[in-house]
């Protein structure tokens, strides 16, 4: 069996080009693309032959038979045939016919055909089509029901053992794309099926439920529960009624054959899409970027269903994004304006609450002055609206007081690479990440905060040997996956990667060639590393001198090696620091600028890129066009007919909460940002946000935000709208409007123009592609953005010239930084992390996201399922650390403190923690974690030290209770107050992290056809 | 000074005969009934309508036709065709009179007669036509 070359699955510029090439097909000459499988060739072809087991993301697994041809006298599975120049095939052979038959009335053997009643039978059933094409038109053996059961213990989708025609996709999909290794089928077995963890129920096996296997799943044997019974016109019918039906039809079927039978399904399929809509939208719940199509009826989601021409996922998802849109329809969605009214918050019309907000905003900035206004936009929220953000603050307002929540995570990445190379961005793309030989991630649980980039990774590890460096205070799944992984004190990441590049330099390993032609700067780094000796580093963060110089070798020697990095670098007050010291380290081995290389600060939110890139920042203008570059700010104010604004930058989101305490802030705009709780040190937030004389909140839900504001306007969510989203690739996607906005609520950018409106600016924008034009027409970097080169699933990565160019790998011929077309190495001193345990605050507390949820929870808490598997936040430590403190265990409540507050949650044991140390999820609007963390910030981009917070811990059972699922806190109250205390570990019993993963080598076909009862068919 | 305020959306109360509205469509919906109707009406109506006129056993052309639907080559075939769908409906006529309607296992005990299941299987031709025809762009 040919193993399939491996190629990057997602959006890959440096592919080669698959040239067509002469082919003989029964006797005709053919040209088809050089390399591509021969099946997936002819099906473009009159000569197409039906190949059920092959998914192009896939790649050829040859399980299913149906795909035989003939060549050179012998039958072939032409998926597993390369095209090439000469081959000669025969298709339409009686031989061949005969065989493909087989092979489908092999399937139907153990697949009951009631397509009609079918909930897959949307048109687009593999199974049925494969059947079809191979010629089957009459079920030759009876069919065969397995003794197993339906498996529904996932609370997303369910197995069907008797619907399952063993072609093993899921299998491959788990096994060498997904890469959790939870799917097997044990061919050895009597009646074989798939099994998870080699025989355990899914809701109790290693399964992270990204949805894979039931995306690939050619038919109706691995199905979302949404779509079950919901489907079809008849699919929802009593089972008292189902199966006689189905009885009926299998009777007529040995008079009549298949074909009326496949024929009355085509009618109803193309019956229930005409009642189905089916629309491409972009997910929220990171920066991947990951788009798919979604299946509705109505507001009702049927299923969410990524395809192969995803640029940055293709059939790729998490949990989140296959099956985490619940809180679209939640019944707690804000439907109507609200008014603070005395000690209540009233509903209002839009025209009653747009008027008090552009009066008061007026009087405001008529009294103190424009710049005591500020607008923060969302990273949640569309580019367009990002745009409109900044030009309600610089033009309405007239003030450069604006930003976004990449000022509380992403803006040392920015900095560490404005510094070197040049671009805020990704240096390349997902595909870069796949084609390199070393990846190193930093400061980064990808697995669970950006899922589909980590199973590219493992995908890239097991099947094309990438060696994978991993640096974490936890030995997470990707860590526990790493072929080297170091495990630094906290706070000290700038240490060991100066050290390494001190042990590049000192044993001539450095790129010399590159760092001649491309780099500046060489000697002052050199003379800077001069402190970071391995011993040094060694001594400062744990990791010993051997293995500090062993991974530098090892990097130097990389032919193209890339470093991913996240929040775990980023929020420290040295933040900019160490990106800075990646950058360097990755200029230092030549690694930019070639496929297969690059700088990946991995952003968090799905619109965290776009929302600086379109503007809404302090400092710069959409495109990071200068405020203070005297002909750009000629340019806005002749577009905006403006001419006063400032040449100097305004507020960030920490001088906001700054001015408005010294009373130099006097109305604060926020936009889909819940910064009461996610901005350090929530209490001093909190009281500014008090303070503040008029608070607008445009948001989803009542958040904790919006209790403190005097109007709240209900937004749309991202399946309400049309827009783009920019991911951390940069790549520009766009979103179509799913279903309309619930109730009165309005998308953030209407809402925006309709405000503008009444405060005299007449934008007149009746949809965003409009806002689009405008931005292209005043921002270089977008000048070839249109919504026409964005249709569907089309996409740009910035830069974009005029005629539509973009770049998916920067830097490939020149830097861009300060003008001149060379790097720099940038030299770096360390300084000691703010806030390090002593002995009143003996434990250093991290924190950051779990795989199921996404930031506070405000989106992901109001889905079931997602709840169901990660119930609320808890406190992660050592059964070492779990000793010395009392002896916890799983289950046990504590009370995290410090000076600035506390939190109290539940004790899960775990040895992903090192010793001496804590992990809480910020998934939680009870326990958040931010009511401790401080003021300290990264000099250099202002972003807060999360990172850095020590703490004391001490029991505290039965005092407070913090169940879940559902909205917390504050909605909890409304509600009438809380359940029982949860008691118990904090993560059910069923939780992914308890599986045992069955590791194999994909479906391993090999094993089912040593069965004494398979035989080639047509042998 | 904005004290922080605590508010309940009011989603639901406010549309209480909406709601009654609402239930009763979904009630309907849940019984598969108006998902039926309406995917049946949304899908193909001037062909639904236009295949159910020709199919008129009365009417020599809708005779041509719906033998040149069914894909039915041969004229005596064509003509049997016609005979055995006259004969159906006066069949289905007389049973849509009987005060008792079989139950699902009657009817599946009937399909072991070669009579009905030949005339299920002739239906079933009939509707593979019918949704061929469907499929297909106006």
């Amino acid at each position: 069996m040919p193993a399939s070359p491996f190629r990057p699955l997602s959006e890959d510029a440096a592919a080669p080009e698959q040239e067509p090439v002469a082919v003989r097909v029964d006797g005709h000459t053919l040209y088809l693309p050089m390399g591509q499988p021969l099946a997936t060739a002819l099906a473009a072809t009159d000569h197409a032959v039906p190949a059920v087991c092959l998914e192009p993301s896939l790649g050829p697994i040859e399980t299913c038979d149906t795909c035989l041809v003939e060549r050179d006298g012998r039958l072939e599975r032409s998926c597993a045939v390369p095209v090439e120049a000469g081959l000669e095939v025969q298709v339409d052979t009686a031989r061949a016919r005969a065989a493909r038959e087989e092979a489908g009335q092999r399937l139907i053997r153990t697949h009951e055909l009631y397509c009609t009643i079918c909930d897959n039978n949307n048109g687009d059933c593999v199974l049925k089509h494969g059947v079809e094409g191979a010629g089957v038109r009459r079920q030759r053996d009876e069919y065969e029901a397995t003794p197993y059961a339906v498996d529904d213990s996932n609370p997303f989708y369910q197995y069907d053992p008797d619907q399952c025609i063993l072609c093993g996709r899921c299998v491959e999909a788990c096994q060498n794309v997904q890469v959790t290794e939870t799917l097997s089928i044990d061919w050895e077995a009597d009646e074989p099926r798939v099994l998870w963890d080699g025989g355990a129920p899914i809701g109790e096996s290693s399964c992270v439920s990204c949805g894979h296997c039931v995306t690939v799943c050619p038919c109706n044997a691995l199905m979302e529960k949404s779509m079950v019974g919901r489907a079809g016109l008849f699919t929802g019918l009593p089972q008292s009624f189902r199966e006689p039906a189905i009885d009926l039809v299998k009777a007529a079927e040995s008079e009549t054959g298949l074909l009326p039978l496949f024929e009355l399904s085509r009618a109803e399929a193309s019956a229930r899409m005409a009642d189905t809509e089916v629309t491409k939208t972009v997910c929220t719940y990171c920066g991947v970027g990951c788009s798919f199509d979604v299946y509705t009826r109505g507001r009702e989601i049927l299923k969410v269903e990524p395809r192969e021409e995803g640029p940055a996922n293709a059939i790729s998802t998490c949990v989140k994004g296959k099956f985490g849109w619940d809180f679209v329809n939640a019944d707690d969605r804000l439907t109507t304006p609200l008014i603070r009214d005395g000690e209540r918050f009233r509903e209002a019309s839009w025209e009653e609450a747009l008027d008090l907000v552009a009066r008061r905003l007026g009087e405001i900035v008529d009294q103190h002055g424009p710049d005591a206004t500020a607008v923060i936009g969302s990273s949640k929220a569309t580019n367009e609206e990002s745009y409109l953000a900044q030009k309600l603050a610089r033009q309405v307002l007239g003030t450069h007081n604006v930003d976004n929540c990449s000022r509380y995570c992403q803006a040392p990445a920015t900095m560490g690479l404005w510094r070197t190379v040049g671009y805020g961005g990704d240096s390349g793309s997902i595909s870069d990440m796949e084609r390199a030989t070393l990846v190193m991630t930093v400061g980064s649980n990808t697995s669970d905060s950006h899922p589909v980039i980590a199973a590219r990774l493992r995908r890239a590890q097991k099947r094309n040997g990438q060696t994978l460096v991993v640096a974490d205070l936890r030995e997470h799944e990707l860590a526990q996956r790493a072929d080297v992984f170091l495990r630094p004190e906290p706070g000290t990441d700038l240490v060991w990667l100066s050290a390494m590049a001190r042990v590049i330099l000192d044993e001539d390993l450095a790129d010399d060639t590159f760092l001649a032609e491309r780099v500046d700067g060489l000697d002052d780094y050199r003379a800077s590393l001069e402190p970071f000796t391995p011993e040094y580093a060694e001594r400062r963060t744990g990791i010993d001198a051997d293995t500090i110089r062993s991974t530098a070798r090892l990097f130097a020697a990389a032919e193209r090696a890339c470093i991913l990095w996240a929040m775990g670098v980023t929020q420290h007050h040295m933040g900019s620091d160490t990106s800075t010291a990646m950058a360097n380290l990755l200029l230092l081995t030549g690694n930019f600028g070639r496929p297969g290389t690059g700088a990946y600060p991995l952003r968090g939110h799905n619109n965290v890129q776009g929302c600086s890139d379109f503007g809404s920042i302090n400092s710069f203008y959409p495109g990071y066009q200068d405020v203070d570059d005297e002909q750009v700010a000629a340019k806005f104010a002749d577009a905006w007919d403006r001419d006063d604004l400032a040449r100097q930058k305004g507020l960030d989101n920490h001088g906001m909460v700054e001015a408005i305490h010294d009373g130099d802030l006097h109305a604060l705009y926020v936009i889909g940002e819940e910064i009461a709780l996610v901005d350090a040190n929530a209490h001093y937030v909190q009281e500014a946000l008090e303070k503040v004389d008029f608070l607008v909140v445009h948001e989803l839900f009542f958040s904790t935000t919006a209790e403190y504001a005097d109007v709240v306007l209900p937004a749309a969510a991202s399946l309400e709208k049309d827009g783009t989203f920019t991911n951390t690739e940069r790549r520009i996607q766009r979103l179509y409007e799913v279903m309309p906005p619930v109730g009165d609520a309005r998308p953030d950018w209407l809402i925006l123009t309709e405000l503008a409106d009444r405060m005299g600016r007449h934008w007149g924008y009746t949809h965003p592609s409009q806002v689009m034009d405008e931005i292209a027409e005043l921002t270089p970097m977008f000048a070839g953005v249109s919504y026409d080169r964005l249709t569907g699933y089309d996409s740009l990565q910035w830069p974009v010239d005029a005629d539509g160019t973009d770049q998916p790998l920067l830097y490939t011929d020149a830097f861009t930084l300060d003008g001149t077309d060379r790097a720099r190495l940038y030299p770096l001193d360390f300084r000691e992390p703010s806030d390090q345990p002593d002995d009143q605050h003996a434990l250093h507390c991290n924190n950051g996201r779990v795989l199921e949820h996404f930031h506070e929870g405000n989106l992901t808490m109001r889905s079931a399922g997602l709840a169901d598997r990660v119930p609320d936040t808890y406190v992660e430590m050592s059964r070492r650390t779990a000793e010395d403190h009392g002896g916890l265990r799983s289950g046990d409540w504590v009370t995290l403190s410090n000076e600035r507050g506390e939190i109290t949650t539940r004790v899960l044991l775990s040895e992903q923690v090192a010793d001496g140390q804590l992990y809480v999820p910020v998934t939680s609007n009870d326990a958040r974690v931010n009511d401790m963390t401080s003021n300290v910030v990264d000099p250099d981009s202002q972003t807060p030290a999360y990172k850095e917070l020590a703490v004391a811990i001490r029991r505290a059972d039965h005092e407070v209770s913090h169940p879940a699922p559902g909205r917390h806190g504050a909605d909890r109250e409304r509600r009438g107050g809380p359940p029982e205390d949860p008691t118990g570990s904090p993560l059910p019993r069923g939780h992914h992290r308890y599986g045992s993963p069955t590791p194999q080598d994909g479906v391993e076909v090999r094993r089912k056809w040593a069965r004494d009862d398979y035989t080639f068919p047509g042998r | 000074m904005a004290r922080p305020l605590s508010h309940t959306p009011a989603h639901v109360d406010h549309r209480t005969a909406q709601r009654q509205v609402d239930d009763f469509v979904a009630a309907l919906d849940e019984s598969g009934l108006l998902r039926a109707l309406t995917g049946a009406i949304r899908a193909h109506p001037e062909l639904a309508a236009q295949v159910t006129g020709r199919i008129d056993p009365d009417d020599a052309t809708a005779m041509a036709a719906l033998a040149g639907l069914l894909e039915v080559p041969d004229p005596d075939a064509a003509r049997r065709l016609v005979r055995a769908t006259r004969a159906g409906r006066a069949a289905a006529d007389d049973a849509l009179t009987t005060a008792e309607p079989p139950t699902w296992l009657e009817l599946v005990r009937r399909l072991h007669d070669a009579d009905v299941r030949r005339g299920v299987g002739a239906v079933l031709a009939g509707l593979r036509a019918f949704g061929r025809v469907m499929s297909r762009p106006a």
